[in-house]
Parts: structure tokens; sequence; C-alpha cells
């Protein structure tokens, strides 16, 4: 019970969304709009190689000759490519060698959220918690890594992908785009075209990465598309496990966050990735938010590989966002665990791919959606086997919480078998929270907020058990925070 | 109105629908039928009055639609319609038609409607149902189309507070074959449900579609889909159950399930919820996989050979759906036709 | 005479060895048990005698009234007369009881060379053992297994060896999930098969089925091999004393 009672108070000390703040950092913009100035531009901010600009610059071209999906449930007023700045950077020198040298304004906006940049400095509130590499992203650059070096000792690269670029060029000419190519949709192709910055990790042959990494992205500025870009390769036997957190501040104006997330697991390699997402989610009557439209994609290219999503979904106002794995190599796994909570005007349109192209590869599909308030949750998802992929297994759990009247939520499963000898199960669900058993909790003395919290919980439990320990934790939090005034 | 979203001329290729069509996913229209087919007139006259077991016995072939209703004033509750549609040889004719059948206050029908052929067609048939209050309607649909067929078999269905719409299907798929069902759900006591068995071999193509919409309180809905697919056959289920808000107490439940016998067969199934109410019970499943083995094993430790085994488990697997069927002598009909089928189709 | 012939029978289930060298003879006209810890291999020998797939012999012999079992098809052996109570009986949709027993025991026959059981005859001796078992006819109806309890799936084991009438019986965990008087039902079912011309086997980590059953002889096996065999007196000692024993001399 001590878990729901700090919930419960953690909900009552918090007005609606915790990271709403704005911090006044003296900013670079590039000019408002897109063309392939603009381009050229970012890649001349980055320091970038020829290479690179021609493979932003030709994707730029496709992009332009491609429309915007409009297939998800979400309803939106499109963006405006041209009201938008591409390019946002805290004013700082060009290169910074130590955490020293971070204007410490930044420092303070990190510390507020909670991120330790200080190697030193473990997770706020976390009591314990092992060490966690971070690379901090505000708004377009990554502003610093922390234990970098520690990581070198055993091989692992963890870097800003700007820094990937420049470092270790033929490493991400070998992985980059080939997981998400220009050419998949819409967003990935605006996302090759302009991204600014994200994470670049490498594990090498053998090596289990020694500690949890992670990366922290914040928007700042106004007007300003956040277009991440993240690369993890782990190498034949590697295991790394890395997180991703997001917050932005409370805006009236809608903003856009398009990334795309490459994952290639070699033979033997496993690939944890956990999100917890809490973008700002737009007001009660859905006045701004963030746009979440994110590409995620894992190629497990060798045999016996695994990648393992796992997601908290919380924030955004419109979220378009599949995490799925390419089930290439033999005897591969695939998992995908998510919780997806929405409330007030919140749309998510959210799910997952497994694509089983090898012998005996298994995916196992764990999604809860919970709705609230006007909003919408849709979980979509594809499993697929190829005619090759004999003996591929799935099973699917989609399972969707209902509370109020007003809230919508929908279950969109594709699924498509070519071979005799794979089996998929897929089992979904709808109810609303039970008030029978709302009235038993509350019978036996709980308030209704913490009944409600005690059951989503409950609800949630599958999913929070993969999350890393402290970010479960976090997770069970933001999710009852979210449903904040979701009954009575 | 809970209608097909896409308006289907069979004569006019512009309206074909594409696997780019959302609806049309996994059933490509203009892929199947390239061109449109002849405009024929009447191939056959209309049989003579007769009795079918005891039922009405009505021809309805070649998009002949328009006698329905008299056919259902005639029929005292039994109706057997004949949907033969005869082609010519090396040549696409084209049949389309639409007919209305309603249902008064406390009417109720067991329709039969069996759709045969011949050679190279291209059908196109709407049938519009309405079902007063506490009105039954039982439909059993037998498609029995030849593998040369083009086949696209809609309907709307209207009911009523208290009213009972059960739906069999039983097909066979043909070079291309949709069934697709759009029904308007009033609730209140109001009963739905929408079964369905396929067993497909060669090049067959069987696409089930269905649509329900519950929009008021109270609805109950119930679908349990099987098949077989063998060969190069697909296999194709969308089904689709959205809850308006507002339609409490709906009770929905929608489970398929196919068991594919070798390598090269396909099964695409779509099946969705759409839930814009919160004091409901919805679910659905779909399993897709090969034959039980456990199973085997122990038919043959009971000392069954393989073969016998496996025609015995295959026919276990679909008999559920034609035993739901509450009429017996309806009943005893479609597990002989199973039966039948099942011989050629087990290769036994 | 030996009916059941077991030698070094060495048995792998995915790459993993679960029988390591098995020996044993069971008699016609006899009932042998099989006692053993959990994990000691009680399952897989039954399974392997009836020929479950993924069951990979590597060496030794089982032969049936001198017949090579490991040669023949599930349902040759089936044919051949072996019969094996499955522990968890599979519930199988859309056959009715009765269905599916008559396809078996045509199947066999068939295979026999014999005639098949016309459908009155058929009829008339499935309703008389239902009768001695208490299995409702509406029971033999319903798909075979399929809602029913653990002991009526039991029951309904015991109605197909009845009317299968094979020459071995090999009875697995068979009163695992029964009550004492759906036990004592069972029970009676196969004592009242017990003849000079059948052998049985019978499958137990408990002694309490033995009661009931009374076998001739009992082996405990342990680590996929016969350990120690003794007259009807070893299952009392077991109970009493457990299996630690025979496990320590194993490892």
């Amino acid at each position: 019970m001590a878990a729901v009672k700090e919930t419960i108070d953690t909900v009552q000390k918090l007005e609606t969304y915790e990271h709403g703040f704005v911090s006044d950092i003296e900013m670079e913009y590039a000019p408002k709009g897109l063309n392939a100035d603009i381009v050229r531009f970012i890649s001349a901010r980055k320091n970038e190689p020829e290479w690179m600009l021609e493979y932003r610059l030709a994707a730029f071209e496709r992009w332009q000759s491609m429309d915007e999906p409009d297939w998800a449930k979400v309803n939106y007023q499109k963006v405006d490519y041209q009201d938008l700045y591409y390019y946002a950077a805290p004013k700082a020198k060009p290169k910074l060698n130590s955490l020293d040298e971070v204007d410490p304004e930044l420092l303070a906006v990190y510390a507020k959220l909670g991120i330790p940049l200080k190697e030193q400095e473990v997770l706020a509130g976390v009591v314990g918690s092992p060490k966690y590499a971070v690379d901090a992203v505000f708004d377009s650059v990554s502003v610093v890594t922390t234990f970098k070096d520690e990581l070198k000792k055993h091989g692992v690269i963890f870097c800003a992908i700007s820094e990937a670029i420049r470092e270790y060029p033929e490493l991400v000419k070998q992985y980059l785009g080939t997981v998400v190519p220009v050419s998949d949709n819409y967003f990935a192709a605006l996302n090759a075209a302009v991204f600014s910055d994200g994470s670049f990790v490498y594990v090498p042959e053998g090596v289990r990465c020694p500690m949890e990494l992670s990366t922290y992205f914040r928007i700042n500025a106004e007007n300003t598309g956040q277009f991440e870009r993240t690369l993890i390769i782990a190498d034949k036997g590697a295991y790394v496990s890395y997180l991703e957190g997001c917050t932005a501040p409370m805006r009236d104006e809608n903003q856009l966050h398009a990334a795309v997330v490459e994952l290639v697991a070699l033979e033997d390699a496993e690939i944890k990735y956990s999100t917890v997402q809490n973008w700002y989610p737009g007001d009660a009557e859905g006045k701004g938010g963030i746009y979440n439209f994110v590409t995620k994609r894992a190629d497990c290219r060798g045999a016996r590989s695994k990648v393992s999503w796992t997601q908290v979904e919380t924030g955004s106002a419109v979220t378009w966002k599949y995490p799925s794995c390419i089930l290439r190599g033999d005897d591969s796994v695939g998992e995908f665990y998510s919780i997806a909570v929405t409330n007030g005007m919140q749309q998510a349109d959210t799910g997952t791919k497994m694509i089983h192209l090898g012998k005996n590869t298994r995916s196992r599909i764990i999604a809860k959606g919970i709705s609230a308030g006007r909003s919408s949750s849709t979980y979509r998802g594809l499993v697929s086997a190829h005619a090759k992929a004999s003996g591929s297994r799935n099973f699917t759990q989609c399972d969707s919480l209902l509370i109020g009247k007003t809230c919508a939520s929908h279950t969109v499963p594709y699924v498509e078998s070519d071979t005799a000898s794979a089996q998929f199960e897929h089992e979904a669900t709808t109810t609303r929270l039970s008030e029978d058993q709302l009235f038993y909790a509350q019978q036996r003395g709980l308030t209704q907020e913490e009944a409600v919290a005690l059951l989503v919980n409950g609800f949630v439990r599958d999913v929070l058990q993969e999350l890393p320990m402290e970010f479960a934790v976090e997770a069970q939090k933001l999710v009852a925070i979210s449903l904040e005034g979701s009954v009575g | 109105m809970n209608a097909p979203a896409r308006k289907l001329d069979i004569f006019d290729p512009a309206t074909y629908p594409t696997r780019r069509d959302e609806e049309w996913k996994y059933s490509d229209l203009s892929r199947a039928l390239r061109e449109a087919p002849k405009a024929v007139g009447l191939s056959h006259i209309q049989a003579e009055v007769a009795d079918f077991n005891g039922f009405y016995w009505h021809c309805a072939g070649d998009g002949q639609l328009g006698g329905l209703q008299e056919a259902v004033n005639q029929a005292k509750g039994r109706l057997y319609l004949d949907m033969g549609d005869f082609g010519t040889e090396g040549e696409v004719s084209g049949y389309q038609g639409e007919g209305h059948i309603r249902l008064g206050a406390g009417e109720s029908l067991i329709l039969l409607e069996d759709y045969t052929g011949a050679f190279d067609y291209a059908a196109h048939t709407t049938i519009h149902f309405e079902l007063a209050e506490g009105a039954s309607l039982i439909r059993v649909v037998i498609l029995d189309e030849p593998e040369t067929a083009t086949s696209v078999r809609r309907s709307t269905v209207k009911t009523a507070p208290d009213s009972v719409y059960k739906q069999y299907v039983f097909a066979t798929g043909a070079a291309f074959q949709r069934f697709e069902t759009h029904v308007d759900h009033a609730g209140h006591g109001a009963v739905v449900e929408m079964n369905g068995a396929y067993l497909l071999k060669d090049k067959a193509h069987f696409d089930y579609t269905t649509r329900v919409r519950h929009a008021e309180i109270d609805g109950v809905t119930n679908q349990l889909i099987k098949g077989l697919v063998k060969d190069r056959a697909t296999a194709v289920f969308q089904g689709r159950i959205l809850v308006e808000r507002g339609a409490d107490g709906t009770d929905a439940r929608m489970h398929h399930q196919s068991l594919m016998l070798n390598d090269g067969a396909r099964v695409r199934a779509k099946p969705e919820l759409e839930i814009y109410a919160d004091d409901v019970q919805c679910a659905h499943g779909n399993t897709i996989g090969a034959m039980d083995e456990a199973a085997l094993f122990f038919c043959q430790s009971r000392g069954m050979d393989e073969a016998t085994a496996r025609a015995l488990l295959m026919q276990a697997f679909v008999l559920p759906v034609a035993e739901q069927i509450e009429d017996e002598t309806v009943r005893d009909m479609v597990l002989n036709w199973i039966e039948h089928k099942a011989g050629g189709f087990y290769g036994l | 005479m030996t009916m059941l012939n077991i030698e070094n029978l060495t048995v792998a289930v995915e790459d993993k060895t679960i029988l390591k060298g098995l020996t044993l003879n069971v008699p016609a006209g006899e009932v042998h048990a099989i006692m053993g810890p959990n994990g000691a291999g009680k399952s897989t020998l039954g399974y392997t005698l009836a020929g479950r797939p993924n069951y990979e012999v590597s060496a030794g012999s089982a032969t049936l009234n001198g017949e090579d079992l490991l040669e023949m098809e599930v349902h040759e052996r089936a044919a051949a007369g072996l019969y094996l109570s499955f522990q968890y009986p599979l519930e199988i949709p859309g056959v009715p009881a009765m269905t599916f027993i008559r396809t078996a025991l045509n199947s066999q026959r068939k295979l026999r060379g014999e005639d098949e059981m016309s459908a009155p005859e058929f009829l008339k001796e499935i309703r008389a053992i239902a009768k001695t078992l208490k299995i409702d006819a509406d029971m033999l109806k319903r798909p075979l297994n399929v809602g029913f309890s653990g002991g009526e799936k039991k029951r309904m084991e015991v109605l197909q060896m009845a009317l299968l009438k094979p020459k071995f019986l090999i009875l697995d965990e068979t009163d695992s999930g029964l009550d004492i008087d759906a036990l004592k039902v069972v029970s009676d079912g196969v004592n009242a098969l017990r003849a000079p011309d059948r052998g049985m086997l019978v499958i137990t980590h408990y002694q309490r089925l033995l009661d009931h059953i009374k076998p001739d002889r009992i082996h405990i096996l342990v680590d996929g091999k016969i350990v120690h065999s003794g007259g009807p007196e070893l299952a009392l000692e077991l109970e009493a004393h457990g299996y630690d024993r025979y496990v320590n001399e194993a490892a």
C-alpha cells in the first residue's frame, strides 16, 4: 500500500504537468521554414562530412514528393512545415570538453527535471540506484554525455549522433538508414533531412554494457520541431539496456517531435529499449501539446538476437508510434510491452509490427491501453509470417480499460500468415474500470483516487515488470498522475 | 446507416476497389477483374414455384433480386433462395442486382441462400434486410461457386429491439469471393450473430467481412468464424465491432480461428474493436496455426492412421459453426454439405 | 512368457536424455507398477512406447509379444494392442466421444484385417460399458473431454480401453486429479480388464492407486533407470520412507 500512498501524495503535490516550465536559455536558431538551404545550414552547423549532407538532401527531395499519412485514428491540425524552426541550440561554446563548460542555466534545467548530469549523482529521488550514463539532448543538440570515458574502457561507444558522424563515420555509414530507410514514411524522410541530434550506441562483440544508457530529451524553444535520431548497434553477443525520457514545456501551440530510432542486433545480441514518454500533453481543452510522430524499428539481423521494446506513453497531444521488430535472424526474438495512457483530449495511435522472416522466430506483444477524459487510444499492430518463417510463434494480449463515458478505445490488429507451421494467437478485451472492484476497495478503506490507482496499477502490472526497476516506480507514478481527476 | 463505404458498379472498372482501399486491403477486386464483364439478360427462365425440403423455392440467380419480398410473403417462414449464376465459357458474364426483405413485428424467417453457378461470371448482389421489433431472421448462406467466379455478395441489415439476426456463412471460395455484411444493431435486447466456416483449397480466395454498429444500449453480438486453408488458397477475415457513445451494456465477442494445412496457403485477419462507450464487454480472439500435434498424437495412439486422424480433426474444427444452427433440417443439410465438400477437401 | 520387453532403452527429448538404458519385462497376465520421483522419466516411458513425436530413441529396444514397437507408427502400435491412458487426456473439440471411439476402433480393426463393428453392435457395447463406469449417455454425445472434470476424463479413458480391448495397458498417473469415489470407479474398471492374456504397467508417483490396483511387481525408476524392483510390499516402504534412499543411490 506504500506505493499507492506515495502515488497519491505525488498526485496531490503536483498540478497537472510537472515538467511544464520554460527555461530562459540564450538560443541560436536557423531561419524559420524548410528548404534545401536549411538542410545545408543544419549540416554545416554540425560540421558534417559531404556524404551526410548528400544523404540529407536526398531525403529532403524524397520528403517533398510524399504525403502526410492520414490512416491513423487521430485528428489534428496539420503542421505548417514552413512555420517551424528546424534548428534551435543553446548558444554556447562550439565544443564542450567537460561538464564544467556546460551553461549553468542548462544544468539547472536538468537538475530541476531530476536528471543526473554529474557523474557522481544518481537519479533524483532514487536511493541506491545503479549508475546511469546520460546523453542530454536539449532542443536540437546534445549538450552533454556522461560516463563516456568509463564506457570507452569497455569498448562501448555512447555519444551524440552528430559526434558519431564525425568520429565514427564508417560505423554510421554502415548502419544509418538500414533499418528505417529514408523512403519508409513521411516523418522518417523529414527526420532524415533535418535531424539534429540524438544518441549513438555501439556495443562491441561479446560485451555486456556495464551500465544502463539513457537519453533525456527536452524540448524548450518555441515553434521548434525536434528531430532526434538514434542508432544503437549491438554486435555479436553484446547486450545493452537503453532508456529514454522526454519532457517539454506547457505551451499553447502544438510542437512537432518526429524522431527515428534504429536498432541493429547481430548474432546472439540483445537490446532492451525502454521509453518513458511524458511530452506535454496539452491542456484539458486540447490546447497545445506535442505531436509525437515517431518511427522506431529494430532489425534482429543475427540468429538468436533479441530486442525488447518497453514503453510507457503518458504524454503528447497526438502520438503516432509503432516500435517494431524485423525478425530476420533464425530463432530471433521480438518483444513489445506497452502502457499507453490518454486523458483530457489526448490521442494515441500506437502499437507494433512483428515481421517474422527467419525460422523459429518468436514474438510477444502485451499492450495495455487506458483511456480517460475525452481522449482516444488506439492499439494498431501487425504480426506477419513470411513463407520461410517456419515454426514462428506470436502471442498478443491487448487489453483496454475505459474510464468515463466520453473516451474511446480501439483495437486494430492485422494478422498475416503465409506459413502453415506458424502459430499466432491474439486476444483482446475492452472493459471499463469495474465499479464493483472500486466499491470493494473503497469499502476496505481506500479513497476513490487510491482505489483507481490500485486497480490501474494492477491492470498494467505485466508491463511495468519489464521496465528497469527504478523507472518502473516512476512510471507507476506517472500513470497515476496522468489519470488524475478521471473518476468522480 | 451502416452501409458499404464504397459504391461498386460491376460494369464500371473505375469503381473497383484496390488494395489501397483499407476496406479492401486483402482483396483487390481491380486485380481480380481487369475489365468490365459483359452485361447479359436472363440466362434461364424463372423456375416454377416448387418445394425444396419443406422450403418455398425461389430462383433469384443472375442478379434477379427484384421479387424477394413477394417470395418471403409466400414462403410461410421457410424460404430457399436459389442464387445460381450461369456464365458463359470463355467470356465473363456480369450480374448485378439489389433486393429487399422486410420482416414485420414478431415475424420469423429461415432463409437458405444457395449460391452456385457455372463458367465465368462476375456477380455483385446486395440484399437489404430490415427487421421490425421481435422479428427473427436465421440466414444460412452456402457459397458453393465455381473456381472461375468473381463474386461480391453484400448485405445490409437493420435490426430492431428484441429482434434476432443470425447469419451462418459456409464458403469454398472462388477466383475472388467476398461476403460482406453491414449490421445496424438496434440494441435493447436485440441479438446478432455472424458466424461462418470456410473450406478453401487450390487457388480459392474467400473474404468474409463483417461490420456491426452498436448505437443503442444492451445489444449482444457474437461471432465465431472458423476455417481450413490448404494449397495456395487465401482466407481473409475482417471484422469490426463499433460501439457508439452511449451504447452501454453492449456485449460483443468476435472469434476467428484458422487452420493452415500447408505452406503456401495464406491467412489475413483484421478483427477490430472501435469503442466509444465505457460500460461494455468486448473481446476478440484470433488464432492462426497448424493442426494441434498433441491432439493428432492422441488420436493416433488410439489406433487411427494419420489421414483418418487429420480428417477427423479437420471436420471437427469447422463443425461447431454448423452445429449452432438450431433448425434441424437446415443443420443436417449443412452438415451433409460440409461432409460432402470434406470428401474432396481432405484428400481422402 | 514375457509380453512387454524393454532392453536398455535410451531416449532423449529435445536433446536432453531422459531414459538412460532402461530395462523392464512384464509377462502376460501380470500388473507391474513403475514408481519414482518427479522428473525420473515415468511419463517419458509411456510416451516413448506409444510413439510420441520428438521422443528420440538412441539405443535399446522395446517389443510387445515379440513385435518391435519402435519400428511401428503410432496407430500401428495401438492396433498391435498397446493402449496408453494419458495423464492429461486431450480435449477434442467438435468430435463427439462416441464418434471418436468408433473411428479409433474401426481404424484398428481395419488395420488388423477385421470387419468394422456395426453401429448397433457398437452402441450396445458402449452403452453397457458406460453404465458400469457411471458415464451418462449424454456425455458420449458431447465433444470428447471438452469441459469434462478430471474424473470424467479418466472414466472416459477407461471406457476406451474397455471398448478397444488392448493387449497391454499403460496407465500414466491415472489417479491424478481423482477424488476417492472416482478413483474407485476407475480402479474397478481397470481391474475388470485384468486377464491372463493381458499385461499392465501402472505409472504412479503415489502408493494410493496401488491400494486399488494391486500390482504383482513394483519397479523404482530414478534418473532414467530402474534402480530397484520388488514385490507389492515395496509400495508401503516407499510410502513410509520416500524415494530419498533410491535417489541417493542413483546419484
